[in-house]
């Protein structure tokens, strides 16, 4: 706390934001593949997934840019930059991409 | 999954709320109110950490989709199924462990406690040096 450099905010905050984006890019990759793997075998489920998993990864690629500053607003603010809200979207959609590509491998096996 | 790992053994505390938390804990309250605000750069690393699984969890997802859509059968009969299987119950199990260590994280810091402990990463390992071993025997036998 300290020994903040100045600027060190900006750095920290440039950082998650830059993690957002990283997953992101993971999301849109997961999700062509999945949703490529649902178009070729015909399975509606699958390819629904894969769908909502890009919708994902295109709304977190646009709230990396929002996060930045909301978390700039927030620690302004003196207010903790937590967004629970987002974390858990993002990890019930992964979850349920994972419950659709584990369904269809045993089904289309 | 247990919930008795916040032992003393947690590397990272807050130097601000140290020895702050114990009257600060509620039955009541959700576990986002209480204590105090932890340091913003653990809460942001906090973050990073849990999109850091996320990214995990979809390159398993991703993988086990890709394994069993573009590598044509092994001659072993139900080990392609078997890995793809295993990959993505990984991702979901990576996936579902990402928000709860998150979250657990969080909250320790709040209270000012020492950080749990998390099963994701040995189950990662053993997970990876398993598959990769599989993949070794697989491609020796269809070799002989």
């Amino acid at each position: 706390m300290t020994h903040e450099p100045p600027g060190a905010a900006g750095l920290q905050v440039e950082r998650t934001s830059l993690a957002w984006a990283r997953t992101a890019l993971a999301a849109s990759i997961a999700a062509l593949i999945v949703t490529r793997y649902g178009v070729v075998r015909h399975e509606a489920l699958l390819t629904a997934s894969g769908v909502l998993l890009l919708v994902c990864a295109a709304a977190i690629g646009a709230g990396a840019q929002r996060r930045q500053t909301y978390i700039g607003r927030s620690l302004a603010a003196g207010r903790s930059p937590v967004s629970r809200t987002a974390l858990q979207l993002v990890a019930i959609v992964v979850v349920l991409v994972g419950l659709a590509s584990l369904w269809a491998i045993l089904a289309l096996r | 999954m247990d919930d008795t790992a916040d032992g003393p053994t947690g590397e990272g505390r807050s130097p601000d709320d140290v020895g702050s938390s114990a009257a600060a804990r509620s039955q009541d309250s959700p576990w986002w109110e209480d204590g105090t605000d932890p340091d913003y750069r653990f809460s942001l690393a906090n973050e990073r950490t849990f999109l850091a699984w996320i990214r995990t969890a979809l390159a398993f997802i991703a993988a086990a989709v890709a394994l069993e859509q573009l590598v044509p059968s092994f001659t072993v009969h139900g080990v392609r199924t078997a890995l793809s299987v295993a990959l993505a119950v990984f991702g979901l199990v990576a996936g579902a462990g990402a928000y709860r260590h998150w979250m657990r994280s969080e909250r320790a810091m709040r209270r000012g406690e020492a950080l749990p402990r998390t099963p994701l990463m040995l189950v990662l390992s053993i997970g990876l040096v398993v598959t990769a071993a599989v993949i070794a025997v697989v491609l020796v036998v269809q070799a002989t």
